[in-house]
């Protein structure tokens, strides 16, 4: 009796291939995709910027001192002005510069972001080991530079994802599975404006949402929008405008929810984990952060970001607005297409 | 009368299954026509092909002399219909599912109050989808698919596990229909409502038209006669039934107590019948004659019975 109930459950299990992919074969997926990320901690280089008017002498003198072996981090010491150590910071490409001033380190970072902060020790001992003094830390908390102004912008690109496709893309496939898009399909009622209803309806939710967390991130930690609200308003559009067509795309043949669940697991997990949300995408190896760097996700991400912290222009912003219109048109037309409504 | 529907020659297949196979038929403006066949004789497939939402590998079907490749909305406008089972939005109410409906319509033909009253479902109008019993949620159905005052009406199933009385009240509103010049097409494997309801029965299994006529134009047509029904408490099996005036066939249980005979004519058989059971001294537990139903009758044509 016992077997025969742990016989149906297997049974039910592998003659759906559909499960096996997502219960094996994502999750190996995802292994390796951010194995590739964060397993390699030899190959991770820490980038250092070094400001002043010495800085060049100090990054070649710095580049020939030998990394223990037991380490296992490389440094690269980038000579760099202080307003562009600074951007970089902001936009998580660099986690600490420093100034050797009358033979004293300064060492600039947010104590708070723990990336930053292991950056520092590491290279602090590095530097003491070849009898190179270090001296105080700086804590870089002005607006913009801090960890949390580094999170919002990333959570609430987070954010438009998640309710593009959770809200649009899980409600039209329910829609599927219990067969109401079948009865509604049946009137006169055009196939786009069907889909448009769930793509406007997400632009009232999800707007509701962002503006609920700009309040929030305002009021708790000061967290301000620096650069064009022009700009922001136009990313936060184009952005669930994108979500919106891969929501569709992507909803548009599925019949079961473990199918719909691993789908909406492909887009969005990766984007989350990939897509500088939480932490800084730059760990990625070069030809995975080039690729990164395109994902819908990240295109929002950034450009909000730089709107927040670099107080960011429309111009400045224009082409990832631009390329997030783009895949929303191209996915929402492939999807109108190829819908399956019943 | 015009034809509203025309079908010729319509092929579907699913896989291996020829789910309607070759099937030819037109149905006049304002008739009452019943699908009748059992489970998997390709009424759903057929109707739904009817409605637009299958198409056919091969043949065509008109409505109204437009066909679905080059008049979609146009059909859609003037077609009402429900599913075999139609699921709404769980948290809309009756009236506000009414309203949505209405919308998909250009013109709102007519007050979706109005259809409530009429299907009885007034009281429930404020009433989640969610709450609603079966047979309301069936009575819903019916309505939506009044909402454009449809020229032309498809039920597949609508009274499926429903019980009698609410099965008697959707009967009644469709009756009111019929007064309207309404056609309609409905799906059923109870041979009550197709007799009921409709002008004309089509028969169908495997994909295929068996017959198609009026209650009494298949009944004389294919197999003229009654049935007796019985129960013995004891059968003598030397009885040479065959051989009693009339007589036509017998069908056995399995326990062979109880038995259904098909005569051609009660009159003549009934007093040897008896004269039969007195002379064998055999006990009648049950006795009952019947005309013959359409049941009888598919089950006569095809060996298996509508209820399959």
């Amino acid at each position: 009796m016992f077997f025969q109930l742990v016989l149906m459950e297997l049974k039910s299990f592998y003659r759906n291939p559909g499960i096996i992919f997502w219960a094996f074969g994502f999750p190996l997926l995802m292994a390796g995709a951010l194995g590739s990320a964060f397993s390699n901690k030899k190959e991770s280089i820490r980038k250092i910027g070094i400001i002043g008017e010495n800085s060049i002498e100090l990054v070649s003198q710095y580049k020939m001192i030998p990394v223990p072996e037991n380490s296992f981090s490389q440094y690269e010491f980038i000579s760099i002005s202080e307003e562009d150590a600074i951007k970089k910071m902001k936009r998580g490409e660099l986690q600490l510069y420093l100034e050797s001033s009358n033979n004293n380190l300064i060492f600039y970072f947010d104590p708070s972001n723990s990336e930053s902060y292991q950056s520092y020790l590491l290279v602090e001992r590095l530097l003491n080991k070849s009898n190179i003094p270090s001296g105080k830390i700086v804590p870089i908390n002005t607006k913009g530079s801090r960890y949390v102004d580094f999170l919002i912008p990333g959570l609430l690109a987070l954010g438009i994802m998640n309710s593009c496709i959770w809200g649009s893309g899980w409600t039209l496939i329910e829609f599927r599975i219990k067969k109401l898009m079948r009865r509604m399909m049946a009137t006169p009622l055009p196939k786009w404006i069907f889909l448009m209803s769930h793509v406007f309806t997400r632009f009232i939710l999800s707007g509701l949402e962002f503006i609920f967390l700009i309040i929030f991130s305002y009021l708790m930690y000061d967290v301000q929008i620096q650069g064009s609200y022009l700009a922001m308003i136009l990313c936060f559009f184009s952005g669930n405008f994108a979500f919106s067509g891969i929501a569709i795309l992507f909803s548009s043949r599925a019949s079961s929810t473990q199918v719909a669940n691993g789908l909406i697991n492909l887009i969005t997990f990766p984007m989350t984990i990939c897509s500088g949300v939480f932490f800084s995408y730059h760990n990625f190896p070069e030809v995975a952060e080039k690729i990164i760097r395109y994902f819908p996700l990240t295109l929002i991400a950034d450009s909000i970001r730089s709107i927040y912290n670099e107080g960011a222009q429309l111009p400045d912003v224009i082409l990832p607005i631009i390329i997030l219109n783009i895949v929303g048109a191209i996915f929402f037309s492939i999807g109108l297409k190829v819908y399956k409504w019943d | 009368m015009t034809n509203t529907i025309e079908i010729n020659n319509v092929k579907k297949t699913f896989k291996d299954l020829k789910a309607v196979d070759g099937i030819t038929e037109s149905i006049k403006e304002g008739e009452f026509v019943a699908l009748l066949g059992p489970n998997g004789a390709g009424k759903t497939t057929l109707v739904e092909m009817i409605e637009g939402i299958q198409f056919p590998d091969e043949g065509e079907i008109k409505i109204l002399g437009m066909n679905w490749k080059s008049h979609e909305i146009e059909i859609r406008k003037i077609l009402g219909f429900s599913l075999q089972e139609t699921k709404f939005i769980d948290k809309l109410s009756v009236l506000e599912t009414m309203n949505l409906f209405s919308s998909f319509y250009s013109i709102t033909v007519k007050n979706p109050e109005e259809i409530l009253n009429l299907v009885g479902l007034s009281e429930k109008k404020k009433t989640y989808v969610e709450n609603l019993s079966g047979g309301q949620r069936q009575k819903l159905a019916l309505a939506i698919s009044l909402i454009n005052n449809p020229k032309v009406l498809i039920l597949d199933e609508p009274t499926t596990g429903l019980d009698p009385t609410a099965r008697r009240e959707i009967w009644n509103i469709l009756q009111e229909l019929k007064k309207k010049s309404t056609t309609l097409i409905l799906t059923t494997h109870y041979m009550e409502e197709a007799e009921q309801l409709c002008d004309r029965i089509l028969f169908l299994d495997r994909g295929k038209i068996l017959a198609s006529g009026t209650l009494d134009e298949l009944l004389e047509k294919n197999s003229l006669g009654e049935y007796i029904n019985f129960t013995l408490l004891k059968n003598n099996k030397t009885i040479e039934w065959e051989k009693l005036p009339g007589f036509r066939k017998i069908y056995w249980s399995e326990q062979n107590i109880s038995g259904k005979i098909h005569v051609n004519d009660i009159i003549n058989f009934l007093p040897e019948y008896f004269k039969i059971i007195k002379s064998n001294n055999l006990t009648l537990l049950s006795f009952e004659c019947k005309k013959m139903t359409l049941d009888d009758l598919f089950l006569s044509m095809t060996g298996r019975s509508l209820e399959d």
